[in-house]
């Protein structure tokens, strides 16, 4: 008998809930329903095909570098989130190969 | 490891890799605000219809354990779900990294409940508590039916929180109360990426998906207990 390993799990639970947490409190008080009489929030979809202008403040800080080369590198975080969502599930993986694997050399010296 | 199985991976991974290739290099037509995001196309929506692909996935093996008690069948829901919350959780990221620097310039919002992210997030919490749910079992027959029959209520609720519910409300997203639908807006050479890519994500899924079955396997054989 090989006495059960508890193996540690990251919580994504809980991460998501911290997530949507901070979203939450990062939140201006306004929501999506008072959106349209605000330029610039979710009217920003449809106000692009219709070539309205929309008035933003002076771009600052990280979005001076997100903003530059025509926004390039909005692509190039998006496509970076994507890869290390991906190198976080390839690690938790490796991580349940190492248990199998020990899990493994405990029922080899049963015999 | 057969080679049914090495085929279809190493077909996925150079298809991946084109498709990378072509959505960087691609010239699309430049349109204000979104200009070069309009790429993000390519990477943001095809975790989305993945994400969908699992949980249908995910969906299909609860009621095949519904009705036949495979352990088999559990192994694949579980897995399956398992990346589709990897997907959805990418899938959230992206569109906050892509909103905040594209359409909330100048804000500083990073989250401004768009209807559909907040319903994405919503659907996420439910397929959280699938898993909080499995957890709380040790008795694997109870386990797995119990999940098996709160999966197919996950699923339900997919299609009203992800396209019912956002399309009656103003949104960031195509189709959308007062927007143009995705048909009217993409021009033919994106798609010409994005078709590619959906198909590229979803056997992206297809390849962490059978790996986890395959360890869940393995961990059978050597605990008589799949829960990975």
């Amino acid at each position: 008998m090989t006495t059960p390993v508890r193996s540690f799990r990251p919580p994504t639970f809980p991460i998501l809930l911290a997530l949507l947490m901070a979203a939450i409190t990062l939140a201006p008080a306004t929501m999506a329903q008072d959106a349209p009489k605000r330029e610039g929030i979710a009217t920003g979809f449809d106000s692009i095909w219709t070539g309205a202008n929309i008035p933003t403040q002076e771009a600052t800080g990280l979005e001076r570098i997100m903003l530059s080369d025509d926004k390039i590198l909005v692509v190039l975080g998006v496509v970076l989130i994507i890869w290390f969502g991906i190198i976080g599930f390839l690690l938790r993986n490796d991580r349940r190969i190492g248990q199998l694997e020990r899990e493994l050399e405990n029922h080899r010296s049963d015999f | 490891m057969n080679r049914r199985y090495t085929l279809i991976r190493n077909v996925v991974f150079v298809w991946m890799t084109l498709m990378i290739l072509g959505a960087f290099l691609l010239n699309i037509p430049r349109i204000n605000i979104l200009e070069h995001t309009a790429r993000n196309l390519y990477f943001h929506v095809p975790m989305w219809f993945t994400m969908m692909a699992a949980v249908l996935v995910s969906a299909w093996y609860s009621a095949r354990h519904l009705k036949t008690g495979s352990v088999e069948s559990d192994i694949r829901a579980l897995q399956s779900a398992r990346v589709a919350t990897l997907f959805g959780v990418l899938g959230l990221a992206t569109g906050i990294l892509w909103s905040r620097f594209t359409w909330y310039v100048g804000t500083d919002v990073w989250w401004n409940f768009d209807p559909r992210q907040t319903m994405a997030a919503v659907q996420l919490l439910i397929y959280g508590a699938y898993f909080v749910l499995r957890s709380s079992f040790d008795e694997p027959v109870r386990r797995g039916r119990i999940a098996a029959v709160y999966n197919l209520f996950a699923m339900i609720t997919v299609p009203f929180l992800l396209y019912i519910l956002p399309r009656q409300r103003a949104s960031l997203h195509p189709g959308a109360d007062g927007n143009p639908a995705f048909d009217e807006i993409t021009a033919p050479v994106m798609r010409l990426v994005f078709y590619p890519a959906v198909l590229g994500f979803i056997g992206l899924f297809w390849v962490l998906y059978t790996q986890r079955v395959r360890m869940a396997h393995i961990k059978n054989r050597l605990t008589s207990n799949p829960e990975l």
